[in-house]
């Protein structure tokens, strides 16, 4: 078997919150390869976005380890993180937006000023290009409170692979897209995917999800292979025994 | 090629139009500010110090006078008595030892004459100054020409000093007329004016003013033959060093008095490497530029809240940022140079107006400062100073809020939802949560405590200004107050300062022939010194000065009213003897009523009992006139010479109180008219003070000065206003999703704005009462530094408190209903929207 | 579905013909395009639709928190596009609880003085605030944060003192947009149960959410796709084909 790309061994993360600590993370093991995609389904609340941060490097576990295409990044320092993720990852979250007060050429140039992976002379045709896969170049001079939210997502995702990175992670990557422009992403991933690059997704579409080769779904804190079928059927059970537990209380 | 981080300062800073406007305007109005007051200070030090030559500096001036009109002051072979005897050495080995290191000597005459230009109505009062060596011969402080050629003696020609030709527009050509001396008929003789000079160095006329404005110069004789002076009025000495002049200061005066019949009247020695009129703009000026400086601090605060607010508004955006491969290094050098990005917008018109107006500013005070200065100019230093004040201190005032704000990790940013809710655990907290007011003033409370960085930010910066506002008046309310009081002691319209001591009964008879006169007084004017009864030399400390400056007045008259603090002085009407000090004379010389003290002056010496203490800001004694002018020397030597007990006393000036003792400046220059032509007539010169003008005069001046203060303190409250507002319309667009949240559960636009007011007045409250200390510590440390802090008694009007805080509410109200308009206009769906 | 223009309807919500037109940069942005609502006193309806489509918006019309370009609501006997922005808020804080997922509780007020801010801005419950508040907080079970501040207690907590907040003046009818988002599986099991009480009670309930099984257990569902209200058809033929 090919080497694993991601390996993951006993991640553990515990939030302390008001209420008290917070287990979400239990205990995971999971190698992932080189050029898998990977969708994470399951509920709001279930530790998905806490799970993508520990790959991407924005928090770092309680207990446990995380390695990269061999780098350990869970041991790694502040300064050497920043620059790896820089040339390694691309993110695509609903908060990583747009700066605003950059053109969106500006905006997909910019990773590449701070990770100095391109010669400055070629950054603007890269983006250029980049801009055109996601069918967006006619917007490149336009500063992104002049596009819509379909169209600056669009923008994110180039500005993602701006560095051309080996991973990329996505948290509802296609949420402001149309169909058409939602199919055509994932389209792409798929080339990605087929081209070596690994892609991790979290994503509540429905139609899309179906042709995505591995489902994942994280259970009382741990992750494991799933079908969508099983995901949903999961989650209405949870809800209506909650409702249940509340009616007995008397409220 | 502008990479990432150099675009997005630009257009960050280009995107916020009004935010930017702001701050580069608060930065412009301090480094404005800067350069104006650093170039004029430079300015009029350069200008002084070009003027004034080290080595033409005499090291001791000395001021005389002669017992009686008409002493003989010239020896056998027609030399004038002092200078002879400093340039022969043909004396006693005691006397040659007190002219030890005398390298040079050279005399002065001045004398006040009365002129006008040929044709004009009125004669105008001036000072006519000889010289004993020939123009363009003179080596201690001398005049330089500036137009036409120095004038010949016995041809009636003369030269007039380059500010009083400005002020008269006279030229080279022109001829003026005098009023004759003596009796006389005939017509006024016709001087031309050959020359225009420029006189840089200080003279001390009758007066007591250097004034420049009425300054004449002419050779000996015609001088004499227009002044009628006997003798000349001072020499001007260099010595091997200066420290060989202060020594042999007493001894050469003593010498004057014992071999000459001249009376040594003051001296004043000066710091050739140390021109004393440097010194004094500095002193002044120095203030200025630390005002300076101050507002360009407040104006940094301004920086800090700014960036501050930038830089939590753009928590999201660093993460962003960060997530992309950016370092904290590079986060650091993006906000820094937002910062400094903003100190250039502020900088550059700042410096090119300061340039402008140093210059301007430098030409309306050099006549304060008794220098001129021709045209614009511009001082390299002012402009090197405030650029680079300008550049580095938003920089450094960015410091610290991005350094803080470019610590947030990725994590903290992505998780930051929502209002921020850290409320609740401090002691602040618990403490409002206790206290009986209603919800939303609480709520204001909260708010304002909550954001401690950003509070103390603005709290800085509004006491600051508040302060330096309130302080500046509080010192200038306490000067005027004090010149006020000063003036009222003196109960005379003007002084008559003979040229030469007159008999009393002739003058007196003389003036009270003028109609305007009501009463003529006797008094003297003099510097004694005073020793304890064992012979220990006491100090007055004064204005580098030893001696005590003394006033000699008719007790029964009363040209002083004086306000006792202890003893009773001559108040039961008594005419005994004994010196009456004032409060900061009896406290340096540690001496209070009924102690005996000695006072010496030019050879003679008398016991004297303190018999009072009156209240006044500087430190005085005061005589019977008699004791005083019999101390100096100045008596009539009535019967046997040399046997001091049948001497008649004179007085040294006479006061005079006019009928109308509200007469105004004018009238009484009229009165002075009438008696300077009455006196003439007799063949008496003599210089007048007008009292009334003098006060006008010196209430002008403060006026100029109370006015740059103003301006500066003005533009430190504008700052300051400035800050204010844009902390709260920062704070607004920070909160409006809880502008929002109030919405959505029903308040309305009233209780929105009512809720930034309270917050905003609480915050200016809060500034108010905290510059309160502070600008008692700084109106206290501004006497100090003009000099006035030994003797003004300084407290503190209540009043000023009260327009402070007039002022700061109005301030904060205004600053704080603007935005908060705005914000109340705004929709819910608009702020939504923005999420 | 709609009454007639301009008639006082007899639901207690009517959206008729509701467009909105956003002018923005990039040239005018219909949002929403002639919308057509009624929903009736006591009925329990959850809006859904992708990000997008216009949902918030629509939800926005109801609650007057923003206003049609063209069209007409009503909302509990007023229309609303008579009242001025001040006057909307005013009246809003009478007759609308809103429970949105970014409104949460002021920071500087204690949890109780949070649920009496509604009563206190428009004047109602005169002396008995104090009272009316903590019975509601018993309502949502919190009696015993009542004192202390929001960040001292939990998501879940905080998201059900909003609710206590937005029930202050008994409104007719309360709407969310994404109440449960921030909420794990239990807290929002609560809150749902809540709302089924209420509706027993008798309010009107409208919430968005873009959380489809949470949708499924709601007796009515509208979706909004692109500016535009499906028709009933259309939604089943979607539930269909999302079963499968």
């Amino acid at each position: 078997m090919a080497e694993a790309f991601i390996e993951i061994k006993d991640l553990v993360k515990t939030f302390d919150t008001p209420a008290g600590p917070l287990n979400v993370l239990r205990g995971i093991d999971l190698e992932i390869h080189k050029g898998d995609f990977v969708a994470l389904v399951g509920p709001s609340g279930s530790g998905k976005t806490t799970f993508l941060n520990m790959l991407t490097a924005v928090d770092s576990p309680t207990g446990g380890d995380v390695a990269v295409g061999g780098v350990p990044i869970t041991q790694a320092p502040q300064r050497k993180l920043t620059k790896w993720r820089a040339r390694n990852v691309g993110i695509v979250f609903q908060f990583f937006q747009l700066l605003p007060t950059l053109t969106v050429v500006e905006n997909v140039i910019a990773p590449m000023d701070f990770a100095n992976v391109w010669k400055p002379g070629e950054r603007r045709d890269i983006a250029l290009k980049l801009l055109e896969r996601f069918d967006i170049r006619d917007q490149a001079d336009k500063t992104p409170d002049m596009l819509s939210g379909g169209q600056q997502q669009r923008v994110a995702l180039a500005r993602a692979l701006a560095n051309n990175p080996p991973l990329v992670v996505g948290d509802e990557p296609t949420g402001n897209l149309d169909r058409m422009s939602a199919q055509n992403v994932f389209d792409l991933f798929h080339q990605l995917s087929d081209r070596g690059t690994t892609v991790i997704i979290v994503t509540h579409d429905r139609e899309l999800v179906k042709g995505v080769p591995k489902l994942m779904e994280i259970v009382d804190g741990t992750i494991g292979e799933t079908t969508l079928a099983a995901a949903a059927a999961r989650r209405s059970q949870e809800l209506r025994a909650s409702r249940t537990r509340s009616a007995i209380r008397g409220k | 090629m502008i990479k990432t981080r150099g675009r997005k300062i630009l257009r960050d800073v280009l995107s916020r139009k009004g935010r930017t406007t702001m701050v580069a305007i608060s930065i412009m109005i301090g480094v404005f500010g800067a350069v104006t007051l650093i170039s004029a200070n430079d300015l009029l030090i350069r200008q002084i110090k070009d003027d004034i030559q080290p080595d033409e500096v005499a090291m001791l001036r000395v001021f005389v006078t002669v017992p009686t009109a008409g002493t003989n002051v010239q020896t056998e072979d027609g030399d004038d008595q002092v200078l002879s005897l400093v340039e022969n050495r043909r004396s006693a080995p005691r006397v040659l030892r007190s002219l030890v290191g005398i390298t040079d000597i050279e005399g002065q005459a001045m004398a006040p004459v009365f002129w006008q230009k040929t044709g004009d109505e009125r004669f105008q009062e001036a000072d006519i100054m000889a010289f004993s060596e020939p123009f363009g011969e003179i080596d201690l402080e001398p005049m330089r020409l500036v137009d036409g050629e120095w004038p010949q003696p016995g041809q009636h020609e003369l030269a007039v000093e380059q500010r009083m030709a400005d002020e008269n527009n006279l030229h080279v050509g022109d001829t003026i007329q005098f009023r004759p001396l003596g009796q006389t008929d005939a017509e006024p003789e016709e001087w031309t004016i050959t020359a225009v000079a420029f006189h840089p160095y200080w003279v001390e006329t009758g007066g007591g003013e250097n004034q420049p404005e009425r300054r004449l110069f002419a050779n000996f004789d015609d001088a004499q033959q227009l002044a009628g002076f006997s003798g000349y009025t001072s020499y001007y000495l260099r010595y091997v060093d200066k420290q060989t002049a202060w020594n042999n200061t007493e001894n050469l005066k003593e010498t004057i008095a014992e071999e000459t019949n001249y009376i040594p009247t003051m001296t004043w020695t000066d710091d050739p490497d140390d021109y004393f009129l440097i010194g004094e703009v500095q002193e002044v000026t120095n203030i200025l530029n630390m005002l300076a400086v101050v507002a360009l601090i407040v104006s940094g605060f301004l920086v800090t809240n700014v960036i501050n607010t930038i830089v939590v508004e753009q928590k999201r955006q660093i993460g962003v940022i960060k997530s992309l491969g950016a370092t904290r290094t590079d986060n650091f050098l993006i906000y820094s140079g937002i910062a400094l990005l903003y100190g250039i917008i502020g900088t550059i018109p700042g410096v090119l107006l300061g340039i402008v107006v140093g210059s301007m500013m430098a030409q309306a005070v050099a006549p304060l400062a008794f220098t001129l200065i021709d045209g614009f100019k511009v001082s390299p230093t002012g402009v090197v100073i405030g650029a680079v004040m300008g550049l580095m201190v938003p920089v450094v005032a960015a410091l610290i809020p991005v350094f803080n704000g470019t610590r947030v990790t990725i994590l903290d940013a992505m998780t930051d939802l929502g209002i921020s809710g850290n409320w609740g655990r401090g002691p602040m907290a618990r403490l409002i949560k206790r206290l009986p007011l209603p919800a939303n003033i609480r709520q204001a409370l909260s708010n304002v405590v909550q954001k401690k960085g950003r509070l103390l930010l603005t709290v800085i910066t509004l006491t600051l200004a508040a302060s330096a506002f309130m302080g500046v008046f509080a010192m200038f309310t306490v000067i005027t107050d004090e010149i006020d009081k000063v003036f009222d002691t003196f109960q005379y319209e003007l002084m008559v300062i003979p040229t030469e001591a007159q008999d009393y009964d002739q003058l007196k008879t003389l003036i009270q022939q003028v109609d305007e006169v009501a009463e003529v007084k006797p008094g003297s004017f003099f510097n004694v010194k005073v020793l304890d009864l064992d012979g220990t030399a006491l100090s007055v400390g004064f204005d580098g000065e030893d001696d005590l400056m003394s006033f000699g007045i008719d007790p029964a008259a009363n040209t002083m009213d004086l306000v006792y603090n202890a003893g009773t002085g001559w108040q039961d009407g008594s005419e005994r003897e004994g010196v009456v000090l004032t409060q900061p004379a009896a406290d340096a010389l540690d001496k209070s009523v009924g102690d005996q003290v000695i006072l010496t002056a030019g050879g003679r010496s008398g016991e004297f009992e303190v018999i009072g203490i009156v209240s006044y800001p500087f430190p005085f004694g005061i005589l019977r006139w008699q004791d005083l002018s019999q101390l100096a020397g100045f008596v009539y030597d009535g019967g046997t010479p040399d046997d001091e007990s049948d001497d008649v006393p004179l007085p040294l000036v006479v006061f005079v109180t006019m009928q109308d003792r509200d007469a105004s400046a004018k009238e009484v220059n009229f009165a002075i008219d009438d008696i300077s032509e009455t006196l003439l007539n007799a063949g008496i010169t003599a210089s007048y003070e007008n009292q009334v003008e003098t006060q006008e005069e010196i209430a002008e001046q403060m006026l100029v000065f109370n006015m740059i203060f103003q301006i500066t303190s003005g533009v430190m409250a504008a700052v300051g206003a400035i800050g204010l507002l844009t902390t709260l319309s920062m704070a607004v667009f920070e909160r409006q999703k809880e502008i929002g949240v109030m919405r959505s559960i029903g308040a309305g636009s009233s209780t929105i704005v009512s809720q930034f007011l309270v917050e905003g007045i609480l915050i200016g409250l809060l500034a108010w009462a905290l510059a309160i200390p502070l600008s008692y510590l700084l109106a206290i440390a501004l006497l100090d530094g003009m000099g006035f802090a030994e003797f003004i008694d300084f407290s503190y009007p209540l009043w000023v408190l009260g327009m402070g805080l007039v002022g700061m509410i109005i301030v904060a109200a205004l600053a704080s209903l603007w935005p908060s308009l705005s914000a109340a206009r705004r929709t819910v769906s608009d702020i939504l929207r923005y999420q | 579905m709609s009454n007639g223009n301009n008639e006082q309807p007899n639901s207690v919500i009517s959206l008729q013909s509701v467009e909105k037109i956003y002018k923005t940069k990039a040239g005018p942005l219909r949002v929403l395009k002639g919308v057509d609502l009624e929903i009736k006193e006591g009925e329990f309806v959850a809006i859904v639709g992708p990000s997008g489509s216009g949902k918030s918006t629509l939800i926005n019309m109801i609650t007057g928190i923003d206003r049609p370009t063209s069209g007409e609501v009503f909302v509990a006997g007023q229309r609303l596009t008579k009242l001025s922005e001040n006057q909307v808020a005013k009246w809003r804080g009478r007759n609308v609880g809103v429970v949105f997922q970014f409104f949460q509780l002021l920071p500087t007020l204690t949890v109780i003085e949070n649920v009496m801010m509604p009563m206190h801005y428009t004047g109602t419950f005169q002396g008995q605030r104090k009272e009316r508040a903590m019975e509601l907080l018993e309502m949502v079970d919190l009696p015993d944060v009542a004192h202390k501040y929001p960040s001292q207690i939990s998501g879940g907590q905080q998201q059900r003192a909003a609710i206590a907040r937005a029930l202050a003046n008994n409104p007719k009818v309360l709407v969310g947009d994404e109440p449960t988002g921030n909420l794990d599986v239990v807290s929002a099991g609560l809150m749902f149960a809540m709302f089924e009480d209420l509706v027993k009670q008798g309010t009107t309930i409208v919430m968005v959410t873009h959380d489809r099984d949470l949708a499924g257990q709601i007796p009515r569902v509208e979706e909004v796709r692109d500016g535009q209200l499906m028709s009933q058809e259309a939604i089943d033929q979607r539930l269909v084909a999302g079963r499968q």
